[in-house]
């Protein structure tokens, strides 16, 4: 009868996956092997809580479309701990995309903002010592929003009677080496 | 055999008890090490999600250190193990990578080549100083005790697969066993306890960690090799229970700490007083078996 | 023939193949270059020289010019050497005068650029061999006329029956007590639900009442000497220590008998005696006694009930075992598969959770003459739902890549099997794709689906007993991915059923050297070609037919069985077989007896003859490899049609434009 016109308002279309294949931060172009048996999604621990499974994360990146995985911010629930990509029969690298939807996330405006927030704190601190530096990390993280300090009141409270929070920062020789490896990384990878 | 030992860094704050249980078992079992001088945070599950080739050279530079100073490098800390092998291998297998690490870690001076082994804590205690040794050492079986072995996930394709099963390991329930404790069946023995979810999202983090303590049954304890899982069993057990309808209160605890309890180290060494579920009762379990089994091995003495 | 290039006449056919060839090669420009060379006589191009205008373009010059060499620049001669030597024998001409240059495969194909420059190279490397050409004659050797068939199951049966139809003796040896292989443990088969004994016993019987067949049971070929239409096989006979000749198969001895053991063709579920038949339409109906649960045997005398009740004094623990040498002109190994054992699979929880059973034990406890008399029963109780996992261990590259073929139909079959013999019960089939490609298939799959089967599309990733609800209690959990949904789902189930992948047998390499047979990647013997020879082999006269070359169902293995003995007898009819001459052969005058050459030979074609010191390389093994020529020291062996006079002659033809390379470079 003639072509249809979809009445979808705003039509789902595809993209040819070569620009995800080129992605640098998209490690790992054996995502086209994926024949979507949903073994990796099975076995995930998290998969419940996302909004893409990583088996539909696998299907997007093959249809050129990292940009709804990314989005859904359903990266940045992987744990990595891998049980996904041992079990693959495809041998699809499932974590380590998983790691780079969520290099993608993170920079979204959308993106979960204490994940985010969680993430920039702790690599800061590393940065800035070498180390995780706790008690800096503490700061950054719920400096933004000190009444969530409140919800944790309980937990700080057990880890200052227990002898197990630590104020001091750590000290590392090489320090100012290592936040040059930081620099260096942004640079290569092209972030700003 | 000549080690170097990386800490990392849930050893000096959040897990202090692990650390210091880790140092003053291993000292039993006659294990010499040096800390691996200078290291620095291996980038926990977090480097991966910032950048690929910190998530790699992070790691690496320990490597690198432990190769120049010419030792096996042991790691109690089974994130921290999966990160270094995990460095290795993608540097060993991809020469692009390999590249731009080193390019990364001449900043601070060392190369990375590839050599050098990397150590689990437990592949050391069970395949270096053997159970037999281990079992010398116990002057307290935990006769009694049912215990729940946790293996954590990290140990799945990069760590287990080097001495053990990757689905189904069977190391840490030995080692249990030779410290005379009954070893419950658990089900998610390899299932993840959602790492830094605890913190960072909360709802899902306290849902996993609620599945694992539930499926500890009526275990006595659980018993963990890896400091973050037992910073995370320990400290959401309330969320945990709010989120799973009921309540709980099961002690956890690190490989290290049950072991110096076997050995008769005393606690402040083991760190018992940091759990944040009160272990005391344990001792009182262990010490009601030992009655009863020297109770039955006088019962068959001849008189 | 002509040692001076220069009274050589050669004919020289350029083919265009469509635009295969001419597509990237000036073909009328090499054929001008070729019209140039010395010892051409002749130099043509044509667009298909394989078709019969093609050919009869070079038969005519060859009868009106008197070529005495042929060159075709065309596809590989893997394709058409036969063709363009029957056209030289034709028109006259020995066919090994012929030589083909590959510019296809070897030249248009890869190059874009160059590939014209590279096939005058190539034609003309080929013009230079072909002057020092000899003539070659094939020999011809005759054909036994009987066929051995290894392997006794229903591709083994078929293919003896169809020979010994055709008047032609086969003997047929299997290993095991009876025929009847894996297809007689079967219950009913897809997609007709025919009874699989229903089917298979009249042709079990037709095989033991058979004339022409020699039936050999609970016995196993060793050794096997000779080539195509002269083998000589060598094969062991077990001791039953069950007298065959004398024996009713009355079935007192077993019911007497005290021991028991774990019964193999109940894959373990069930128990047999120590004198038992493994089935009750065991053929033949003559029982064996295992060594290593009878305790006449093992305690010296003790017990002895069957002595004691058999009535025809038909038990005889004198027996020996006895070897049997055969001449066949033909072989056919049909010895079948084995299941993978998902025990390695620990998050299935095979052989850790009780009801948790392969398809083959599946069919064992459905089949009426099973260990549960064919009811579905497991912990004592009828399953009110199961759950059944397709792809255990198949397309999976840790354990096995390929598909099994016949695990989503006969998991439809179960479904079918199951709602029939238990009302009301729940069949859960987890799949990735249903492959159902047969004639009938997809019919049986849509009777499946109306039937209420629920299908769930994902690959399950555990199966727990750790129940997190009430639903849940006491029941198996199927943890999967619904992928369909896009959520991950927990089944409780009474049972589970795996779909283990058909693997190679354990000892598929011994069967594989044993008859100088090679093994594809996967582990299957391997066939001659995958398209249009799938029951030949690389060692010629012996054919592989059934699973044991591939995961197939059960109208495949018959098709290839028939096959198998068609190829057989087409060997076995024309009573001859003609050898292919580029052989090589031992200059008897120059061979020091050495032996370097002898365990090279990848077709164990070399013997040593001690009386003479030398080494004999037998013709019809021999497929002209040029390993042992390469290797001898003193250049004792020839390999004729490749020479060293016509390779080198070949070599300095391409090498003519050749420079020494500069210090610079």
């Amino acid at each position: 009868m003639g072509a249809q016109v979809s009445t979808v308002e705003k039509p789902w279309t595809l993209q040819t996956p070569e620009h995800v294949l080129a992605s640098r931060d998209l490690v790992g172009n054996d995502f086209s092997l994926c024949y979507q048996c949903g073994l990796c999604t099975g076995s995930c621990r998290t998969a419940y809580a996302m909004k893409y499974t990583p088996r539909q994360i696998m299907n997007l990146l093959q249809l050129g479309r990292e940009d709804e995985a990314v989005a859904s911010g359903s990266g940045l629930l992987c744990t990595a701990c891998y049980s996904c990509m041992f079990r693959c029969p495809r041998g699809v690298a499932v974590t380590d995309l998983m790691g780079a939807i969520q290099r993608l996330s993170l920079h979204q405006k959308h993106a979960d903002p204490h994940i985010q927030r969680f993430y920039r704190a702790f690599m800061r601190t590393v940065e800035r010592h070498g180390r995780f530096h706790e008690a800096e990390f503490l700061v950054r993280y719920y400096a933004v929003n000190p009444l969530r300090l409140r919800s944790e009141f309980r937990l700080g409270l057990m880890l200052l009677t227990k002898g197990k929070v630590v104020l001091k920062a750590p000290k590392v020789k090489s320090q100012k080496g290592i936040a040059a490896m930081f620099r260096k990384a942004a640079e290569i990878e092209g972030r700003p | 055999m000549k080690y170097v030992y990386y800490p990392g860094c849930s050893a000096s704050g959040t897990s202090k008890e692990a650390e210091e249980s880790l140092q003053a078992a291993m000292k039993a079992l006659g294990v010499e090490w040096t800390e691996l001088e200078d290291w620095n945070c291996c980038g926990a599950a977090v480097a991966i999600g910032t950048s690929y080739l910190l998530s790699i050279a992070l790691p690496a530079r320990n490597l690198a250190l432990a190769e120049r100073a010419e030792s096996d490098l042991v790691t109690g800390c089974s994130r921290c193990f999966m990160n270094l092998i995990r460095a290795a291998h993608y540097t060993r297998k991809n020469a692009r990578v390999r590249e731009e690490v080193n390019e990364l870690l001449a900043e601070t001076g060392v190369q990375y080549s590839g050599k050098g082994r990397l150590r689990h804590l437990l592949d050391v205690i069970i395949n270096d100083v053997g159970l037999d040794v281990v079992a010398e050492r116990v002057t307290r079986p935990l006769d009694g005790l049912r215990v729940a072995p946790y293996y954590g996930c990290c140990q799945g394709m990069w760590t287990y697969a080097q001495f053990d099963s990757v689905e189904d390991p069977h190391c840490f329930d030995q080692l249990l066993a030779t410290l005379g404790a009954e070893v419950v069946d658990y089900p998610l023995k390899t299932a993840c306890c959602g790492g830094t979810l605890s913190m960072s999202r909360r709802s899902v983090g306290a849902n996993l960690i609620g599945d694992l303590l539930a499926a500890a049954g009526d275990a006595d304890c659980i018993v963990t090799a890896c400091p973050l899982c037992l910073f995370n069993l320990n400290s959401f057990q309330g969320e945990a229970g709010r989120i799973k309808g009921t309540h709980f209160n099961i002690p956890v605890l690190f490989l290290t700490q049950v072991m110096g309890m076997a050995f008769g180290l005393p606690k402040k060494a083991l760190g018992l007083q940091r759990n944040a579920v009160p272990v005391d009762g344990l001792y009182e379990k262990i010490a009601a078996g030992a009655a009863v089994s020297s109770a039955a091995a006088g019962a068959s003495r001849p008189r | 023939m002509a040692e001076d290039k220069s009274e050589a006449k050669i004919g020289v056919y350029i083919c265009h193949c469509g635009s295969n060839i001419a597509g990237t090669v000036d073909v009328e420009e090499v054929t001008g270059f070729a019209q140039e060379q010395g010892p051409v006589a002749v130099a043509r191009n044509y667009k298909f020289m394989c078709s019969e205008p093609g050919q009869a373009l070079i038969k005519k010059d060859i009868e009106d010019l008197g070529l005495d060499g042929v060159v075709v620049a065309a596809c590989s001669p893997r394709m058409h050497e036969p063709t363009f030597r029957r056209v030289c024998e034709a028109a006259g001409l020995n066919p090994y005068r012929l030589d083909m240059c590959n510019i296809r495969e070897q030249c248009s194909w890869v190059h874009k650029n160059g590939a014209t420059e590279k096939a005058k190279a190539l034609i003309s490397a080929a013009i230079s061999r072909a002057c020092y050409l000899e003539p070659l004659e094939r020999r011809e050797v005759p054909v036994a006329p009987a066929a051995l068939v290894v392997g006794g199951g229903i591709a083994g049966i078929q293919a003896a029956l169809k020979v010994a139809d055709a008047g032609r003796k086969v003997y047929l040896v299997e290993r095991e007590p009876s025929i009847g292989g894996h297809m007689i443990q079967l219950d009913k088969t897809f997609p007709t639900l025919d009874c699989s004994a229903c089917i298979l016993t009249p042709k079990m019987a037709a095989v033991k009442a058979h004339p022409n067949i020699e039936l050999m049971t609970y016995s196993e070929v060793v050794d096997v000497q000779g080539y195509v239409g002269n083998f000589k096989a060598t094969i062991r006979r077990k001791p039953r220590y069950v007298d065959e000749s004398l024996c009713t198969g009355c079935g007192i001895c077993w019911e007497k008998c005290p021991w028991k053991a774990e019964s193999e063709f109940d894959c373990g579920l069930g128990q047999r005696k120590a004198i038992y038949t493994p089935f009750p339409q065991a053929v033949p109906n003559v029982p064996v006694i295992d060594p290593e649960h009878c305790v006449y045997i093992l305690r010296d005398g003790k017990c002895g009930a069957c002595l004691k009740f058999c009535e025809r004094g038909a038990i005889d623990f004198s027996q020996t075992e006895k070897m049997v040498e055969v001449e066949v002109g033909a072989i056919i190994v049909a010895t079948g598969y084995d299941v993978f054992d998902p025990s390695a699979m620990t998050r299935y929880g095979y052989t850790r959770f009780p009801n948790v059973i392969t398809s083959l034990e599946f069919e064992r406890l459905c089949n009426a003459t099973g260990p549960t008399g064919g009811h579905i029963v497991v912990n004592g109780q009828e399953p009110k739902s199961v759950g059944i996992i397709h792809c255990v261990g198949s397309r999976d590259r840790k354990y096995h890549e390929y598909c099994s073929r016949v695990c989503c139909m006969y998991a439809l079959k179960f479904a079918h099997l199951i709602r029939e013999k238990i009302e009301g019960a729940n069949v859960y089939q987890f799949y990735i794709d249903m492959r159902c490609y047969g004639k009938g298939f997809e019919e049986f799959y849509q009777r499946a689906g109306s039937e209420g089967v629920t299908f769930i599309r994902g690959r399950p990733a555990q199966v727990t007993d750790l129940a997190i609800n009430e639903q849940e209690q006491g029941k198996l959990v199927v943890v999967s991915e619904n992928t369909l949904v896009g959520a991950v789902m927990r089944v409780p189930v009474d049972m589970v059923i795996l779909c283990p992948a058909m693997e190679p047998r354990a000892d598929a390499r011994d069967v594989a050297r044993l008859f100088n047979l090679s093994q594809s990647a996967d582990g299957f013997l391997l066939e001659r070609h995958a398209k249009l020879e799938p029951v030949a082999t690389a060692n010629d006269g012996v054919f592989v037919v059934g699973c044991v070359q591939g995961p197939k169902d059960i109208p495949d293995t018959v098709a290839q069985a028939l096959a198998g003995a068609a190829e057989a007898l087409a060997l076995i009819d024309k009573g001859k077989v003609e050898l292919e001459a580029a052989t090589a052969v031992v200059d008897e005058a120059a061979c020091s007896g050495c032996k370097i050459c002898l365990p090279l030979c990848p077709y164990t074609a070399i013997t040593f003859n001690e009386a003479e010191k030398q080494a004999l390389i037998n013709e019809a093994l021999c497929k002209g490899c040029g390993v042992c020529v390469a290797a001898c020291p003193a250049a004792a062996i020839v390999a004729r049609h490749f020479t060293d006079q016509q390779i080198l002659a070949e070599v300095e033809a391409l090498l003519v434009d050749a420079r020494p390379a500069t210090a610079e470079v």
